[in-house]
């Protein structure tokens, strides 16, 4: 399709400063691949494009568009912010403390264990904790302690410039903590980058000489920090940075997102500004719910095609989730005017204010045999206990000083050894060689043994020749749900493996490298097989012909804790999950449903049916 | 001949080398020309190959056999690595830069290898090149690494390495190529992955002017064809092929030319004649032009690339021994080619008319000291520029002997500059020029520093024969504390002052030469017989005859006059005790101790 005469102005765009506010199916990542495409093809002179996008989906979708350029690494980097970040860290980070591929704790419940263990060391943090009551109360107070660090990290602040000296020394404990085990969070990736671009202007300045063109994509869920390390990367001069966006679709404030950002943007590098607000991507029903959601939504042209919305109505989510498969079913089998060509699964998507509510949905859907995926968390998690102590091995192998995951494993393996943990090992060789001589049980000796096969060297390591081993182990094994487990969980590792291979240039086969690649999400694939599961906030930047977004209930969505502006955050959710949809739009929800606790309860259907136009009257 | 103006905006400003045969370790700066000299089998060739294996094109292995070997070693430790460690900075025409400019070829090119020191954080880049036994493969391996920094000499081992990895693409544009000694357009000619053959492989000619190019092949075959009787003969017989070879229709012709312009390539020959000789090809001339032809190949070459570059070109050239087999005119016009030669080059040469050419701060001197190389270079670091335009001067003079010396004495003057050399020469019987040692005035007492300085840098044993007053003295001392020598003239072994408060000429003007000294005096200046008999008597007459010696030595002008004959007079005397002065006779034991030579004297009893 021929671009717009706006969306060729944006691909035209050269230097300066450019805001883009581009609405739901206006083909913004379109625009963003031509254009870099034209910088690269068509732009004098000798220089690379940094493209930042919100998700490793996207960034892994944008460089299949542009598999053109074989090295399209050698003229552009394309990913997350935070893979951005810990690039930069691997490279420079020594000013900061930072030697080498930082060593990534992604989990919560590892930035849990840290910050629980600091506070056991520390006598009055100690006191702090206990005194919270019994475990539950301190998992819950640890919780909150650990959301005030997020924050403060994210609005670039350093334990001594908090004015709440609590929060402060517990902030301190768990930094020092994570240092103690070489290993940095989420939020440090931005901290220290920003740290290092302001405390040493000549490493910003080099990638400034680097990357003339920046492009950032979704900038409206852009939180502080990382608005302020793209403008210390930028500094005073530089002014070659695209903001594309949609103050419509933000829905990251919970997690300290603002558009306001868009706003700053356009002040600081007083960029130009472009509205796309074409709609190629929705059928005319789409549009007119979504204008009905926010009527300051404006649509410039439109698809001729008229689409449909549905609403099912169920007695409770058994009832909901037969309906939704018996919707679907009837568009498998007969398809739709609206859509060209057979329905697919692929084309399909159900979505869901949270990841609870598709339970029965999953139960059903199993019974009918149809593929799906579910990609609700960005977390690369194990299921089987072989290839949790195989991860963990993985974790100690790249970082020997990680203490927190050691003393995970020696737990694990009842082997809590105090002389291992309080040694402090210069390389892995000789920490596993410690823990080998006084290992009991045999599933131990197996992972050791894997992780011998990963052999010495290190710039590359032999992945597949450790899972095979695995492989074979898990082969012997009789229980077959056990068994099963463990394939499954070895194929997702070989799955990420192929995807580092894949997009590591050079040849370069590091541990630390992969397990950054894993941690910071990278091995996420732009689509699988099969109908999508789909929580609203992991659609974001996705389409489908048929969306159907299920539990549409007072208190599921909008969410019961939202009040004021949380729930407009709500509503611009319900705009996102509307927008996805290409043709076919089906809201359903269930007329009771089981509490957590066990009993039933009358539902209320979400004010949001109304506000479309839609009434539970049916 | 052009020359390019646009400067590739990169150098390699310094070399380190660890275990790759005699390079045990060595650390070499280098500049936009460098001159490698030294004896032979002292590492030049090993340093322009370790360059080679790091960054060459065509980069050739690094095996087993290119590991130092240590004296007494039988075989290589299998943890010893062989590491080339190449330092880039960003220049301009002006000189080094901090940063590389916006929009450089080069931050493209190879984006964050590109790293920042820690102090200053400006720019430079380091790729290293290790190979090292792997254990697995049973086999030595080599990869190519970004530094993270430019760690201290004495520990490289430990420098941190960038995550990404160097490839072939980020070193072709900065493509190190090496001519060795045996270089001959013959080959070059020859061999189809030469410059010669990457130059011209595409001509640039218009398909037009291809296709009436090869009609007129086309018609000059059918021609010559036409005009052979055996040609046609064989022709005929050819187009039997069809009877035996199922083919429909054909026609088999003989080619005597090469039909297709592709194919004429091949065939490409330099013809060269000199003024009133017959034109031959270049592979019939001699090895000489053969030489220079090959060099002048890849300037075009060079040149051309780096024209139709955009910039992205960093020419780097390593000649051995620009001198072979040439004439001495020659190698001294030699030297001018390769200077306009683009980019960076690197010679190695023992040949003194290159090397006199060249700046005497662009000098490495290879040593080898057992079965390790040691590289110098001159520390230019206290010497002003008078001083180096003095050295350059003096290379340039002694026709670059001054380098290529075994031994040098320094002096003030020029009565020591020509009356040393004659004794030397009665003292081991042959000249001193043939035993590599280079007397060497340095102007005046205050000049000896540069040259000192050049002999420590370049390890050549070196001597002071100075006279004896206290200014020459105090200054010596001076120049002693500079270069780490004990400050004492007297504790230098090789340091050799006239006693007495007296300078050369005083000195000689002794009782012992009284008689002889007049006698080459009086045969300078007669003009005829009856004004020998003149002035005989005249001097005869003279009362303090030793300081009426002293002042006629000493007299403007007079010092060359009389510097040879007296010199000659008194080493040809018959008594060995006084053949020759006694500090000289010093001199020249010390000398012949230090550099085992013997002397055709013995020492008096």
């Amino acid at each position: 399709m021929k671009l717009s005469e706006k969306q060729q102005k944006i691909v035209a765009h050269g230097e300066g400063a450019l805001l883009v506010e581009a609405g739901p199916g206006s083909g913004k990542t379109r625009v963003l691949t031509e254009r870099i495409r034209r910088l690269i093809n068509e732009s004098d002179g000798h220089f690379r494009v940094l493209a930042l996008t919100f998700t490793n989906k996207a960034a892994n979708e944008m460089k299949e568009r542009l598999e053109e350029f074989q090295e399209i690494h050698s003229r552009a980097f394309i990913g997350t912010l935070h893979s951005f970040c810990a690039e930069v860290l691997a490279n420079r980070g020594k000013p900061v403390g930072i030697d080498g591929m930082p060593n990534l704790f992604e989990n919560f419940q590892d930035r849990k264990q840290v910050l629980q263990q600091a506070m056991l060391d520390d006598p009055e943090l100690r006191h702090e904790l206990l005194g919270k009551g019994d475990p539950k109360e301190q998992n819950k107070a640890l919780f909150n302690w650990l959301e005030s660090i997020s924050t403060a990290k994210t609005d670039l602040k350093l334990p001594e410039t908090l004015d709440d000296s609590l929060i402060a020394k517990i902030y301190a404990a768990y930094d020092d903590g994570l240092r103690a085990s070489n290993a940095v969070d989420y939020d440090d990736l931005l901290l220290f980058t920003y740290r290092l671009f302001t405390e040493r202007p000549k490493i910003a300045n080099f990638y400034r000489r680097l990357y003339r063109y920046i492009c950032v994509d979704e900038a409206q869920d852009l939180n502080e920090a990382q608005y302020r390390v793209i403008q210390a990367l930028c500094g005073d001069t530089f002014k070659n940075v695209m903001f594309v966006g949609d103050p419509r679709q933000a829905i990251f404030q919970w997690n300290g997102a603002h558009p306001k950002y868009l706003d700053f943007f356009a002040r600081d590098f007083k960029a130009k500004k472009i509205v796309l607000n074409e709609n190629y991507r929705s059928s005319r029903a789409i549009v007119e719910a979504a204008r009905l959601l926010d009527p300051g939504y404006e649509v410039e042209s439109e698809y001729p095609i008229p689409g449909d919305i549905r609403l099912l109505v169920a007695e409770d989510e058994h009832d909901e989730a037969k309906r939704i498969v018996e919707y679907l079913s009837d568009l498998l089998d007969n398809g739709h005017d609206d859509i060209e060509g057979p329905v697919t699964l692929g084309g399909c998507a159900i979505l869901g204010r949270n990841r609870y509510v598709f339970s029965a949905i999953e139960e059903a859907l199993s019974r009918q045999d149809w593929d799906f995926y579910k990609h609700l968390s960005t977390q690369h998690n194990s299921e089987s206990d072989l290839l949790r102590d195989f991860e963990l091995c993985l974790r100690l192998k790249a970082n020997p000083r990680d203490r927190l995951h050691l003393e995970v494993l020696l737990k694990r393996w009842e082997m809590e050894d105090l002389t291992i943990l309080n040694t402090s090992y210069d390389n892995s060789r000789e920490l596993f060689q410690a823990v080998s001589e006084n290992i009991r049980k045999q599933d131990a000796r197996d992972v050791l043994k894997a992780i011998e096969n990963l052999g010495q060297e290190e710039h590359n390591i032999k992945f597949s020749l450790a899972l095979n081993m695995l492989k074979e182990i898990a082969e012997k094994i009789d229980d077959e749900n056990g068994r099963a487990l463990i394939l499954q969980d070895i194929k997702e590792w070989s799955r990420a493996w192929d995807h580092f291979l894949r997009s590591e240039r050079g040849g370069e086969h590091r541990l630390a490298s992969f397990l950054g690649h894993i941690a910071l999400g990278a091995t996420q694939q732009p689509r699988q097989d099969g109908l999508a599961l789909l929580t609203i906030h992991s659609a974001k930047g996705l389409e489908f012909d048929v969306v159907v977004v299920m539990g549409m209930m007072e208190g599921v969505f909008p969410d019961y804790r939202a009040k004021g502006a949380d729930l407009e955050e709500e509503k611009r959710n319900f705009f996102v999950a509307v927008t996805r949809s290409k043709r076919l739009l089906c809201l359903s929800y269930a007329k009771s449903r089981v509490m957590p606790w066990g009993s039933s309860r009358r539902q209320d259907p979400s004010r949001f049916l109304e506000q479309i136009g839609l009434t539970s009257e049916v | 001949m052009t020359t390019p103006s646009s400067h590739s905006g990169i150098q390699i400003t310094e070399v380190r080398v660890r275990n790759y045969r005699s390079l045990k370790s060595v650390d070499m700066q280098l500049g936009p020309f460098t001159v490698l000299i030294g004896e032979n089998n002292s590492g030049k060739t090993s340093l322009l190959e370790a360059l080679f294996a790091a960054i060459g094109a065509g980069r050739r292995v690094i095996t087993q056999d290119d590991v130092f070997l240590d004296n007494g070693e039988s075989k290589v430790p299998k943890d010893r690595e062989v590491l080339i460690d190449i330092l880039i900075h960003p220049v301009n025409e002006e000189g080094i830069l901090g940063t590389f400019p916006e929009g450089s070829f080069w931050v493209e090119l190879w984006g964050s290898g590109i790293a920042q020191y820690h102090d200053t954080d400006n720019d430079f880049v380091a790729i290293r090149t290790r190979t090292f036994w792997n254990h697995g493969k049973a086999e030595y391996v080599t990869e190519r690494r970004f530094l993270k920094e430019w760690p201290d000499s004495d520990s490289i081992e430990n420098a941190q390495v960038q995550t990404s990895q160097v490839t072939a693409r980020h070193l072709e544009p900065m493509a190190f190529y090496l001519m060795d000694a045996k270089r001959d357009i013959h080959d070059e000619l020859q061999n189809r992955s030469s410059f010669w053959h990457k130059l011209i492989s595409e001509p640039g000619l218009s398909d037009q002017k291809i296709g009436e190019i090869e009609e007129t092949l086309s018609k000059l075959n059918q021609e010559i064809i036409d005009g052979s009787d055996v040609l046609t003969h064989v022709q005929g017989h050819l187009n039997d092929l069809y009877q035996t070879v199922s083919a429909n229709k054909g026609d088999v012709s003989i080619t005597p030319l090469a039909r297709h312009m592709r194919d004429l390539n091949r065939g490409m020959d330099i013809s060269f004649c000199t003024r009133d000789a017959q034109t031959f090809p270049l592979s019939r001339h001699g090895m000489g032009t053969r030489s220079i032809a090959a060099i002048l190949t890849f300037r075009a070459y060079s040149n051309w690339r780096q024209m139709n570059a955009d910039g992205g070109i960093h020419s780097f050239l390593a000649l051995e021994e620009p001198e072979a087999h040439l004439h001495p005119q020659a190698q001294r016009a030699i030297f001018q080619q390769i200077e306009a030669i683009p980019g960076q080059r690197i010679i190695s040469t023992h040949s003194p008319y290159v090397a006199s050419r060249a700046d005497i701060g662009n000098f490495r001197h290879f040593k080898k000291n057992g079965s390790t190389t040691h590289v110098t270079q001159l520390d230019v670091s206290d010497l002003n520029k008078d001083d180096i335009r003095k050295i350059n001067r003096m290379v340039l003079n002694t026709r670059g002997e001054l380098l290529f010396a075994r031994a040098l004495v320094f002096f003030e003057g020029e009565t020591e500059e020509q009356a040393l050399p004659i004794f030397a020469e009665q003292f081991w019987g042959q000249s001193p020029c043939s035993l590599g040692i280079s007397f060497i005035p340095v102007e005046g007492y205050k000049g000896y520093l540069p040259f000192v300085r050049l002999a420590k840098s370049f390890e050549i044993p070196w001597y002071i024969f100075s006279d004896g007053e206290e200014d020459p003295i105090r200054w010596i001392s001076r120049t002693l504390k500079k270069v780490g020598n004990p400050e004492e003239p007297e504790n230098n072994h090789n340091v050799f002052i006239i006693p007495d408060n007296k300078n050369f000429e005083g000195y000689l003007a002794d009782e012992k030469y009284k008689d002889i000294i007049i006698e080459t005096i009086i045969e300078v200046q007669s003009v005829n017989e009856n004004h020998i008999d003149a002035l005989k008597q005249q001097w005869a007459n003279e009362t303090d005859k030793l300081a009426a010696i002293k002042t006629e030595l000493s007299k403007a002008g007079n010092k060359t006059k009389y510097a040879t004959p007296v010199a000659a007079a008194i080493s040809n005397m018959d008594d060995i005790a006084l053949k020759f002065p006694p500090l000289v006779r010093e001199l020249f034991d010390q000398m012949a101790a230090d550099l085992d030579l013997t002397p055709t004297h013995e020492a008096p009893e």
